[in-house]
């Protein structure tokens, strides 16, 4: 039987850790567009991996 | 405001353009390359922004302040994980046709009442959410134009969005088509939404407060405004919320149906990784400072349509309009969509099961009327729905009801994608125990039948985090608990992320077209099953008639596939399940093991750590079968070729390709009779068997093992060896041993013979003396004749005697070939027996030969002898010879009648002879060979020598020449 026990492993991670990290990322600050250059930075994190992947339709 | 008329003509006219749209890229008059662009389709997927994140989430932002980034955010991760969630999804729904969320799931546990199951767990889930979108539009109306029918606009409303679904989303009966049209209308909404949303945002910053540096003035007079954005709830709620709109992302129907069933490339997913993330940060980013604006106006009317009210105490008409018109887009498209996803999965998993098709109807119209009538249902459904909501606040609490319903779909999948154990039990356990236990909870909790639901405070999140608990564990436990069938385990590997799919170890109960014809025709009619086989044969480029094993694997798979795109999966594995043989056999079978090598080679490249390891040592082992040198023929459980090495192909001239899968008996003669004989045979060794292989008899030797001790069917190993070379080496060997005991037999006989003849010729001399009688003196004569042609004929056998003896003492010394065959030339003339042959020695002079000269000179006698005998009158022989490295080719050619084919071979056996009694001995040209042999050269006859007359010998002697360093 297969099981992917990394991904398992990194889906409970996730659930267990998301919550304390959106805290910290959504808490109040003077720059209220704070949250949003945070999310920026994660979505360029994302082209980045993105453009490495390259354009083939596998 | 607007009048009713107004409003309605203004939603019409971007409807009309939206239908336009659509139909201008059904007409392909749209540049191809825009409408098949990946970012196309990644936008398309802005359908999520459904009225919920258009006007819902304001209502959200005042009561929950940063929490509105809920679902933004939980769409964003979802999206942000593609290329591990979705993009394995994708490939799942591409492979095996699956066109909804309830065919995946059917199609992963083999099961139709999991599709029935999943297919009215999500339309029920659904219907509350397009109700809302419905009733949004209609609060739009009615705040724009009080006056307005309330209620007829929203039944319009619905009727123009089951036209466009009829219109875009139903036009092919197989759901593998896609609606092109659809996608790009969709990719269109997703853009006005988006640009409606910034327009008003930019207005309310550069207008409302005068720029930026405006806005940040009157946040810092009124830091109550901003607090009230930033604030973050104190219960959990907005976690959950978050996980919820995650798997909403992916699991609603109108997601599943844009993302995957329209989606032909994983390249529209990978840019959807980052380019919807954007577009929701885009879409969020909007709202504080929409939010301010009307707080900045003291807006005081319904918080849900503060989009509406900057235009309207702006008494802006153009913002109003642009809102509405936001607010539609979002609307529609996900009511287009989720009723187009919700028709296919209704027809596959609820109706097709049960009804037949009439005979008499066409069944690609058929099945395009159903899914029509479908959403025609469906939008009435919503509709009615729509009426039934009542209170204000149910938008929230349905909304809740319906996202956290979905999220219980989430572990289900993520068990597809991970973990093969899951079986049907453990899903459907966990997901009844889960959404059961929600729904029961959510029903009877007292709080939530109190009027104004608040989405944040209220306690919701206790018995939405224990229900998917419940959810995972059931779902754990039913998959340990209950078995789970071997079908179920083969779709689970195929459904598995970066797992090899092992080949289907069934045998089919169909070797020809018409077979599969026959067995779809009475469900499909005769005209569709003859064009969906058509396009199976012409996408496999299968011509022939009679297909192979493979072939007939590879076409039900395709088959099943097609008909998935069609029927459904569970229909069309239910179609194509009287082709499976039900005797079921053991051991390896050679049409799986080729598709796993297939399959293994095109992975290679994938492999990783162990795995890559062992398939080095495969193709170790598999390279050293194909090389070793002996013909290895290998037969499966099943009797069919499995392996067939290179040797074998040498031997038989059938190559590995066209021989595999097929039984022995298939084979052309005489292997398919050798290799069938010899493997249903008891003995396990056959040497020297003769084969006759293009005129030539060739023997080969058989060995066979099972390939199993314990299991009698379990496939065996036949090894081929060509013993030809040996086998005449052999005959040879007997060939000269026979020849040299008649060498040793023919030494005694002449020592015997000698003594007696010499005293009959000593007797006979003697007659002379002792009588005058010319009669005794004649016979005296004719005595000593004999006794001489006695004595010649000894003197050949001891020769010949001597010749085929090893004599290692025999000198070779260079002699000059000239004088020798001068020398030969000269005896033979003497006793040319009544014949005048013309000689001509063409031998250079200088050419040496090694070699004893008595011998040699007994070479050419014999031969030039030979030579005289068959020429006729005046016939020429030729001797020429010349120097090739160390080699000296001596060639002696006449002009006679030449030697039949038939007798050629016997040329060298001793006493064979053509030439009359008494004339020949028959040890001539034996002689000759075993001279030549002794002097390490050979000789080769070639008759006729002439082709164009037919007539003539040539006799090729090759004789060691000086060595190179004497030359």
């Amino acid at each position: 039987m297969f099981l992917h026990r990394t991904a398992l492993l990194m889906i409970l991670g996730c659930f267990l850790t998301v919550p304390v990290l959106l805290d910290w990322w959504l808490r109040p600050t003077e720059l209220w567009y704070r949250p949003f250059l945070i999310w920026l930075l994660l979505i360029a994190c994302c082209l980045l991996l993105d453009l490495q992947r390259g354009q083939r339709d596998v | 405001m607007f009048s009713a008329q107004g409003l309605f003509a203004a939603g019409i006219f971007y409807l009309l353009c939206l239908f336009g749209t659509a139909w201008m890229t059904e007409r392909g008059l749209l540049p191809r390359r825009l409408v098949n662009h990946p970012l196309v389709h990644t936008m398309s997927l802005g359908v999520f922004a459904s009225a919920w994140t258009f006007y819902g989430v304001f209502g959200i932002i005042l009561d929950a302040g940063m929490a509105y980034m809920s679902s933004y955010l939980g769409a964003s991760f979802a999206f942000m994980l593609a290329p591990a969630i979705m993009v394995p999804i994708l490939r799942i729904t591409r492979t095996h046709q699956l066109s909804s969320l309830a065919d995946l799931f059917a199609f992963r546990f083999r099961s139709g009442p999991i599709g029935a199951l999943t297919s009215a767990l999500v339309v029920a889930a659904t219907l509350p959410l397009i109700a809302i979108q419905i009733q949004a539009v209609a609060d739009t109306l009615h705040l724009l134009s009080p006056e307005a029918p309330r209620k007829l606009l929203a039944a319009l409303f619905c009727a123009v969005m089951a036209l466009f679904a009829i219109l875009f989303g139903a036009r092919h009966a197989s759901l593998r088509n896609r609606n092109t049209g659809l996608v790009v209308a969709m990719a269109v909404e997703s853009a006005v939404k988006v640009l409606v949303l910034l327009a008003i945002a930019l207005y309310a910053v550069f207008v409302i407060f005068g720029g930026p540096t405006g806005l940040q003035e009157w946040l810092a007079a009124n830091p109550n405004a901003l607090d009230l954005v930033q604030q973050l709830p104190d219960s959990d709620n907005w976690h959950t919320l978050l996980l919820a709109f995650f798997a909403s992302a992916i699991l609603m129907p109108h997601m599943f149906h844009l993302a995957f069933t329209e989606n032909s490339s994983v390249l529209s997913l990978q840019k959807a990784s980052w380019m919807m993330p954007f577009y929701l940060l885009l879409l969020a980013l909007a709202v504080p400072p929409i939010v301010w604006a009307a707080l900045k106006l003291d807006f005081a009317g319904s918080r849900d349509f503060f989009v509406l009210h900057i235009g309207i105490a702006q008494q802006s008409n153009v913002l109003t309009l642009l809102a509405f018109i936001g607010g539609l887009s979002a609307a529609s498209g996900i009511i287009i969509v989720a009723t187009v996803s919700m028709a296919s999965m209704l027809q596959n998993h609820l109706l097709l099961p049960i009804t037949q098709v009439p005979d008499n109807v066409r069944f690609y119209n058929w099945l395009l009327w159903l899914r029509r009538i479908l959403i025609l249902v469906l939008i009435s459904g919503s509709y009615l729905c729509y009426t039934l909501l009542n209170r204000p606040d149910a938008l929230y609490l349905i909304g809740l009801l319906s996202f956290v319903s979905f999220l219980h779909f989430l572990p289900g999948l993520l068990a597809t994608l991970f973990w093969a154990g899951i079986n049907r039990w453990g899903f459907v356990l966990g997901l009844c125990s889960g959404i059961g236990t929600w729904q029961l909870t959510m029903y009877f909790d007292d709080q939530l039948r109190q009027q104004n639901f608040n989405l944040f405070s209220d306690s919701w999140h206790g018995p939405a985090v224990l229900s998917l608990l419940l959810n995972c564990i059931m779902m754990i436990l039913g998959s340990r608990l209950f078995p789970t069938t071997e079908e179920e385990r083969r779709a689970g590997d195929a459904c598995m992320l970066n797992v090899m799919q092992q080949p289907v170890g069934v045998r089919l109960n169909a070797t020809r077209v018409e077979d599969f014809e026959a067995l779809l025709r009475p469900r499909l009619g005769a005209e569709t099953a003859h064009r969906e086989l058509q396009a199976v044969l012409a996408q496999l480029g299968i011509s022939h008639e009679v297909l192979s094993p493979l072939d007939l694997l590879r076409m039900r798979t395709q088959l099943e596939q097609h008909l998935s795109g069609l029927l459904g999966p569970v229909e069309a594995a239910t179609l194509l399940e009287p082709l499976e043989r039900q005797d079921t056999i053991e051991g390896f079978r050679a049409r799986d093991v080729h598709l796993l090598e297939s399959q293994l080679e095109q992975y290679h490249r994938r492999l990783g750590g162990l795995a890559a390891e062992l398939d080095e040592l495969r193709r170790y082992h598999r390279l050293t079968l194909q090389k070793l040198p002996v013909g290895v023929c290998t037969l499966d459980s099943d009797g069919r070729i499995l392996f067939w090495n290179a040797e074998i192909e040498h031997y038989t001239g059938l190559r590995a390709d066209d021989v595999l899968n097929w039984r022995p008996t298939s084979l052309p003669a005489p292997w398919g009779q050798l290799l069938t004989e010899f493997a249903e045979g008891s003995a396990s060794h056959q040497p020297s068997h003769r084969l006759e292989l293009k005129g030539h008899p060739r023997w080969f030797s058989l060995h066979k093992a099972e390939l199993s001790e314990e299991a009698s069917h379990a496939g065996m190993v036949i090894l081929l060896e060509d013993e030809t070379e040996t086998l005449l080496l052999a005959d040879k060997l007997a060939h000269n041993e026979r020849l040299a005991s008649i060498g040793r037999f023919a030494a005694g006989v002449a020592h015997e013979i000698g003594n007696p003849v010499t005293g009959i010729a000593c007797l006979a001399q003697n007659l002379k003396l002792e009588s005058d009688e010319e009669p005794v003196l004649e016979t005296g004569v004719q005595i000593l004749d004999q006794t001489k042609r006695i004595t010649r004929i000894v003197q050949s056998l001891v020769r010949f005697a001597h010749a085929g003896r090893q004599d290692n003492s025999a000198q070779h010394e260079p002699m000059p070939l000239h004088d020798c065959i001068a020398e030969a030339i000269h005896l033979v003339s003497l006793d040319s027996r009544g014949r005048n042959p013309r000689y001509r020695n063409e031998v250079p002079p200088e050419l040496q030969v090694m070699g004893d000269p008595q011998q040699l000179l007994q070479i050419f006698i014999n031969l030039l002898n030979n030579a005289c005998d068959a020429s006729p009158d005046q016939g020429l022989i030729s001797v020429s010879a010349e120097q090739e490295d160390e080699k000296v080719i001596i060639r002696v050619q006449d002009e006679g009648s030449g030697i039949p084919p038939e007798l050629q071979d016997r040329l060298f056996e001793p006493f064979f002879t053509t030439k009359d009694p008494g004339k020949g001995t028959g040890l001539g040209l034996p002689l000759v060979y075993n001279i030549i042999e002794e002097h390490y050269g050979n000789i080769e006859i070639i008759s006729p020598a002439n082709k164009k007359q037919n007539k003539g010998t040539l006799v090729v002697i090759t004789l060691p020449g000086l060595p190179m360093s004497q030359l």
